[in-house]
């Protein structure tokens, strides 16, 4: 439980924005999960079972009640990086993944942070794999576009 | 494979594990310094996503399957008796994370006792018994018909152990509360006598699931055990040894 924790806490937050509906979602999928173990057939697929709960509940959640807001941009930034400039990129990468649309940002996501091949990703999130390759591909052609729109700016303004 | 379908994999599958990608980039300069911008934009992103977990998230999801309680996140650990129970819940908690599933018996309990003394402390000072038709109820919504239904219950609820759905029931004798657990999709391996944490207790296995009784004393667990066997299993099949 403890090894999966984190790692779901930080996909319920890129799913949903927020920092207390993301424990919330951890803390569903927990107990969801300890009362359907029989479900789980294999160890090594706990994470994408677990994976597979908390996209269910989010899911639920939304249809259930609403989110306040989903503008992504209102995500927390505070940073945690080693040096003042490693602060500032890791923020500006957080906002410009937060401004992805969700489309794009969920299979990078479960690409990057839970390791997930595209093929296992499809399978998550019923589309083909060329759809989740040319999702996470267009991705990252926008963090790009957008960082280097980010970094021209910082250049105009005189900034580091 | 040539140089477009290469910068469009890394696009998509930074990881490289196609060997034919693997082989391209060994032999083609211009791809190889393309593949470490690559890796470098990952590791940028990489970072970025990995915001800080809360602390504690881990103990407070324990804390609520060990309790079946959904309360929300700090909230409740603002008021010093769910810090209290808490505590002591969480004792049981960090040894219970390393438990598996099939070897849940030795846990039940602690998790009985953890529910029982900490999070429905109040259900132990009822007295009044309920309707009978409030135990029926609560059964039946667990799948469980009940041949009879025992008398003196003074509180009856269908909670989560553990994650274990159970009806809790408090029977009190001579005035002395006997908190009353049937935890249903476990089956004990025997019935066991147990004295932990200022409690006495026995887990007995009946039918599907198993009973557990917890008081200040072993007082009454014999006739209770008789009735609740009587209850589930009918007279019948009592009288008849069934276990």
């Amino acid at each position: 439980m403890r090894a999966h924790s984190g790692e779901l806490y930080r996909y319920a937050y890129w799913l949903s924005g927020d920092s207390a509906l993301a424990q919330d979602l951890v803390q569903e999928t927990f107990l969801r999960a300890w009362r359907s173990l029989d479900g789980l057939r294999e160890t090594v697929a706990a994470k994408a079972w677990l994976t597979t709960i908390l996209r269910r509940e989010h899911a639920r959640l939304y249809e259930r009640k609403p989110m306040p807001t989903t503008d992504l941009a209102d995500l927390d930034l505070t940073d945690t990086g080693p040096t003042p400039e490693r602060q500032g990129e890791d923020a500006v990468m957080r906002a410009a993944i937060a401004k992805l649309d969700p489309k794009y940002r969920e299979p990078l996501v479960l690409q990057v942070l839970g390791g997930f091949s595209c093929e296992e990703i499809a399978k998550e999130l019923g589309l083909t794999e060329a759809a989740v390759m040319t999702q996470v591909f267009r991705a990252r052609q926008k963090l790009k576009s957008m960082l280097d729109g980010e970094e021209r700016e910082a250049v105009i303004h005189g900034l580091p | 494979m040539d140089c477009l379908e290469f910068r469009r994999l890394i696009g998509s599958e930074p990881r490289l594990t196609d060997p034919a990608a693997r082989a391209h980039l060994e032999s083609c300069p211009r791809c190889q310094d393309a593949w470490a911008r690559a890796q470098a934009l990952e590791a940028r992103i990489a970072v970025a996503l990995a915001v800080a977990v809360p602390e504690g998230l881990a103990d407070r999801v324990l804390l609520a399957q060990l309790t079946g309680e959904r309360q929300r996140r700090a909230k409740g650990f603002r008021f010093g008796w769910i810090a209290l129970a808490a505590a002591a819940a969480l004792v049981v908690a960090v040894g219970f994370v390393v438990v598996r599933r099939e070897s849940l018996g030795p846990s039940l309990p602690d998790l009985v006792i953890a529910h029982v003394d900490g999070h429905e402390r109040d259900a132990l000072k009822l007295r009044a018994p309920v309707p009978a038709t409030d135990v029926d109820h609560a059964f039946a919504d667990r799948g469980i018909a009940l041949k009879s239904v025992p008398e003196g219950i003074s509180y009856v609820h269908k909670c989560p152990v553990g994650g274990y759905p159970t009806v809790h029931m408090v029977m009190p004798v001579d005035d002395k509360p006997v908190g009353v657990v049937y935890v249903t999709r476990y089956r004990a391996p025997g019935v066991t006598n147990f004295e932990r944490s200022g409690w006495e207790g026995r887990e007995v296995p009946i039918a599907d699931g198993t009973l557990v009784m917890i008081g200040a004393s072993a007082n009454g667990f014999d006739r209770i055990e008789h009735e609740w066997r009587d209850a589930i299993q009918g007279s019948a099949q009592t009288a008849a040894g069934s276990r």
